[in-house]
């Protein structure tokens, strides 16, 4: 219903609804690690507190300037989604600074960027930390991961590109009304968090960890609270558990809302599933082989397992070092690079797209052979629009672009990195994975001086906002400097 | 026509695969009988009569086949296919015979031999040879033959035979190559190959002048460095390759000529054939190839400049002659006696760059390798138009080449083929890497061969050689070298051929 009130100033600037939001989600973010503060009147305490109220007035207020009520164009919902995403990582820079996490601006971007980019690029030790930072941490990835499901199951499909392969299975779990959707995108993102917080808490966590592993299971993110990652527990049984929670949180969304639902048949036929589980178990067994020498059979096939699941679902927990003989640390880079289904968390060039282009690339061979044939890609049963097929082929040329101009950054500002280490920085950036080649060693030519900082937070944003709203900001933004100097706050006129 | 011998058969048999093979080792012949002429009068080794043999045997072969077989008019795009890949193969062959018969390999290392000859015919430049200077005149220049020859096929592969057959959207080229589109396959191919080789003679003869008019090399060296440089091959006689000049001049010319082979010959015959000398800078390709070598060149010199890598011209001289030889796939090494210019010993930003810039290669209808300038271009305006699409999401944008609209086909086949170019450099990197080098050796090994560049980053540069790799891997880059020549669809459906049925009815 439109809003007769005379007189009542209402915004449509949708940097302010940006604005709003990011303000009400930190406001959320800092008062549950309050309550993981409460217990000691330090300076967490304090600040948390004061985060709280802050951003929670400022929340508040700036909301009842904005108009809710209205339809938001497509380019509308990519521009506050990614503006989302810039405003709360300034803040939460900001909260890492003031407790004192990070004493540059630059390395607390880098924390804040890594955590709600789910990526866990992280050059600070947890155990030093308090338990609400920790906490806070987490969270951040928490809603980080929830941020890019709507991402796929709310703006993509409003913005029209509903043919993209993202989103072709998103019908069983979208609804008609925008709210409805996210509502029940939000209540399944929980269920499935307090599912892997639980068997964590079986697995031996305690509750405190279980529900920040959780957090950062489910999100693909892969902050711990340990040093070690997952191998400070040092627990075999964790580890199996942990290494199965990255593969579900890897499966796209719609595949576990139907396995929920009990629709078997349709998990079964759908290809992207059987190439995922072909890549895990091919890339398992590799592994295997590579470091059989390091233990029994059941340790070997535990390591190569949690280290697949953690490329695959770009998670980034870690139970060895990573640094691997040539070959493999190949086959890492590649799995880095490919990443988790499309429709989950993960991020990564996404394995779906490797499916498209891999009929793709076997279509244009026969083709060859009979010339005037007409062919077309099928996935799952589904024939791909040639439309589609175009979009990937953009996308695969951004994301390559990105990375080598990543890389050559990364290693322009790090002189004594190698080749090796910058390209892995650069993809695990762009995968939001996490550690990369050489990370956590002492002979890492990589030293996150404040050039590389900002340059793999800028990896980050890209890569979890799925390079495209990123694109689709530029665009706008370019457009907007073209057509004159930035748009003021545009009040709606008065209805008389 | 031919006069019919009616030796074995009625008439010869249709097969265009045999008759172009012999076509192709007839056509070695005079190139083994010149060396072993050189190698007879040169007088220190004496392996006149291998490369004697080798050239009876190959005109023997080749005028057998000739006699007994015969082209149809109009071939099969498969024939075509197998046409172009099993000559290669048998030249590849052929060529290896001296290097056996000769010595410079025993026996027992057949491989080292068919791998040298397969980096000459394919102009990659990558020798598994420690020390070149010790083999004779004669074998040298069969050597550096074996880089002109593969130079001659490349040209009539890239302009008559690639684009007929639409490869990795090279149909795009079709309407550019002399000849006219009309004209049955057999006879575009002839006018095609004989205007073009022409053009490629001139070159050769015009590089071997300029280098020898200048102090340094003698008659020897300018003739074998010419025919390599215009088969952008980059065998070179000496150890050191070009650094054995150590002289501006000699490096300057060899760089002119390696930008010059690796621009379509195509172009080059219309600039001097129609007296039209724009004809080269209306080309977008070769401007974009121009503006990327000149690019990354300068790019490259400011990185090297603020390292500590020698006084200002050294940097400059060093950087744009090795971004040259790698943008042109040619991969000449420069390394001076003081050891100065060995771009391993670059920073990692420097090689990066380079790597990226070795999977791109030269322009259609040269004789460079690589993933070829166009399909670079096809894939940045495939990115432009991604971006468009945002601003308007139903709209409809075509990819233009020039003013010239592209069609959708040949989009999606020249992006095919970047992803099968991709696909088989991650391959060969991970198998080189899993029989023990490391990841950038064998990544710029991979791209490399697949380039046709020649030396590659780490291990295997410009002071090293091949045999930096492993045996089962240097027969992997051998493949690899192979498959990136004949642009990767020649090979796989060569290769699939027998199961090509299988393949069409499943897909």
């Amino acid at each position: 219903m439109p809003n007769f009130t005379v007189g009542e100033i209402k915004s449509k600037n949708i940097f302010l609804f940006a604005a709003s939001l990011s303000f009400l989600e930190v406001a959320l973010l800092s008062s549950l690690s309050f309550l993981w503060a409460t217990t000691s009147l330090d300076r967490n305490f304090w600040i948390f507190l004061l985060f709280a109220l802050v951003t929670g007035i400022f929340g508040f207020l700036s909301k009842r300037f904005v108009r809710t009520d209205r339809e938001f164009s497509a380019a509308q919902i990519f521009q506050v989604i990614t503006l989302n995403f810039f405003i709360l990582t300034l803040l939460c820079s900001l909260i890492y600074i003031a407790a004192d996490v990070r004493s540059t601006f630059d390395g607390a971007l880098l924390e804040a960027v890594s955590g709600l980019t789910t990526t866990s690029l992280t050059n600070i030790s947890p155990e030093s930390l308090g338990k609400s930072i920790l906490f806070f941490r987490s969270a951040s990835q928490w809603m980080g991961g929830l941020g890019a499901l709507i991402l796929v199951f709310v703006a993509l499909p409003a913005a029209g590109r509903s043919e993209e392969f993202d989103v072709s299975f998103a019908k069983s779990i979208t609804s008609q009304t925008v709210s409805k959707t996210l509502h029940r995108l939000a209540k399944f993102y929980c269920i499935l968090t307090l599912f892997i917080g639980g068997a964590f808490l079986i697995a031996g966590m305690t509750f405190f960890e279980s529900l920040c592993h959780a957090f950062s299971a489910v999100s693909t993110g892969g902050f711990s609270t340990r040093n070690a990652s997952i191998a400070g527990f040092d627990s075999a049984a964790i580890e199996w558990v942990v290494a199965a929670s990255m593969i579900f949180s890897a499966m796209n969304i719609v595949i576990l809302w139907w396995i929920w639902k009990r629709k078997f048949r349709l998990v079964a036929k759908n290809s992207e599933l059987q190439f995922f589980a072909l890549l895990v178990v091919v890339c398992t067994l590799l592994f295997g082989v590579w470091i059989r020498n390091s233990g029994s059979f059941e340790e070997v096939s535990r390591d190569s397992f949690f280290l697949v699941a953690s490329l695959l679902s770009t998670t980034g927990f870690f139970t060895v070092h990573w640094e691997f003989p040539s070959a493999m640390t190949g086959i890492v880079l590649l799995l880095l690079g490919t990443g988790a289904m499309a429709g989950s968390t993960g991020g990564g060039y996404g394995s779906g797209r490797l499916l498209q282009h891999y009929h793709f690339a076997r279509r244009e061979l026969t083709q060859q052979l009979k010339p005037n044939s007409v062919r077309v890609v099928k996935v799952s049963g589904r024939v791909i629009d040639e439309r589609a097929l175009q979009r990937l082929h953009g996308f695969t040329a951004i994301y390559i672009a990105l990375v080598a101009i990543g890389a050559l950054c990364i290693a322009l500002a790090n002189s004594a990195a190698s080749p090796v280490e910058a390209l892995s920085l650069s993809l695990t950036a762009l995968a939001t994975a996490g550690p990369f080649v050489g990370s956590g060693l002492e002979t890492s030519g990589i030293d996150f001086n404040a050039a590389t900082n900002i340059m793999v937070s800028i990896l980050m944003l890209i890569g979890r906002l799925s390079i495209f709203p990123v694109a689709y900001l530029g665009v706008a933004l370019l457009r907007t400097f073209r057509e004159g100097p930035i748009r003021k706050v545009r009040y709606q006129r008065i209805r008389r | 026509m031919r006069a019919n011998p009616n030796l074995f058969t009625e008439s010869p048999i249709d097969s265009p695969t045999l008759n172009m093979m012999g076509l192709a080792l007839a056509f070695l012949s005079p190139g083994l009988f010149l060396a072993g002429m050189v190698e007879w009068f040169s007088g220190n080794s004496h392996n006149e009569w291998a490369l004697f043999a080798s050239a009876g045997i190959s005109l023997n072969i080749g005028l057998t086949l000739r006699t007994l077989t015969e082209t149809p008019e109009e071939v099969k795009p498969l024939s075509m296919f197998s046409m172009v890949a099993w000559s290669w193969v048998a030249c590849s062959l052929m060529g290896s015979l001296p290097y056996l018969w000769g010595g410079v390999f025993p026996w027992a290392k057949f491989d080292s031999a068919l791998f040298e000859s397969i980096s000459g015919f394919s102009t990659s430049g990558s020798t598994v040879l420690e020390d070149i200077e010790s083999l004779g005149k004669g074998m040298l220049l069969w050597r550096q033959l074996t880089q002109w020859y593969g130079g001659m096929g490349m040209i009539v592969l890239a302009t008559a035979v690639l684009p007929r057959l639409g490869v990795g959207g090279l149909a795009l080229m079709s309407a550019e190559a002399p000849g006219h589109k009309s004209d049955m396959f057999r006879a575009t191919a002839t006018k095609t190959a004989k205007t073009l080789w022409t053009v490629y003679l001139g070159t050769t003869l015009l590089i071997a002048v300029a280098l020898w008019i200048t102090p340094g090399p003698t008659l020897f060296d300018a003739i074998t460095h010419a025919v390599s440089t215009a088969g952008t091959g980059g065998f070179s006689t000496y150890n050191s390759s070009i650094g054995h000049f150590d002289s501006l001049a000699v490096e300057i010319i060899i760089i002119v000529a390696m930008i010059f082979s690796a621009i379509s010959y195509t172009l080059h015959y219309r600039a001097f054939a129609q007296r039209d000398k724009s004809v080269w800078f209306r080309s977008s390709e070769t401007r974009v190839f121009l503006g990327v070598t000149f690019t990354t060149a300068l790019l490259v010199t400011l990185i090297n400049a603020f390292g500590d890598l020698g006084s200002l011209p050294t940097v400059i001289r060093d950087s744009v002659f090795n971004v040259v030889a790698l943008a042109t796939s040619t991969g000449f090494g420069n390394v001076r006696a003081d050891g100065v210019g060995d771009f391993v010993l670059w920073g990692a930003s420097t090689q990066i760059l380079l790597l990226f810039l070795m999977t791109v290669g030269g322009t259609t209808g040269s004789t460079a390798g690589g993933m070829k300038v166009f399909r670079l271009q096809i894939g940045l305006k495939a990115l432009k138009r991604e971006l468009r699409l945002f601003e308007h999401p139903k709209g409809i944008f075509q990819i233009k080449m020039g003013k010239e609209p592209v069609q959708e086909r040949i989009v999606a086949s020249a992006l095919a083929f970047v992803a099968f170019y991709i696909s088989f450099v991650i391959l060969g990197t991970v198998a080189i890497a899993a029989l023990g080098n490391d990841l950038v050796t064998s990544a710029s090994g991979a791209i490399s061969a697949m380039s046709n560049m020649g030396p590659a980053l780490g291990d295997a540069g410009p002071t090293s050689n091949y045999l930096a790799f492993s045996r089962p891997s240097r027969s992997i880059l051998a493949f690899l070298m192979l498959l990136g020549r004949l642009e990767i669809y020649a090979v796989l459906l060569m290769l699939v051929a027998p199961a090509n049925r299988i393949l069409i009815k499943k897909s």
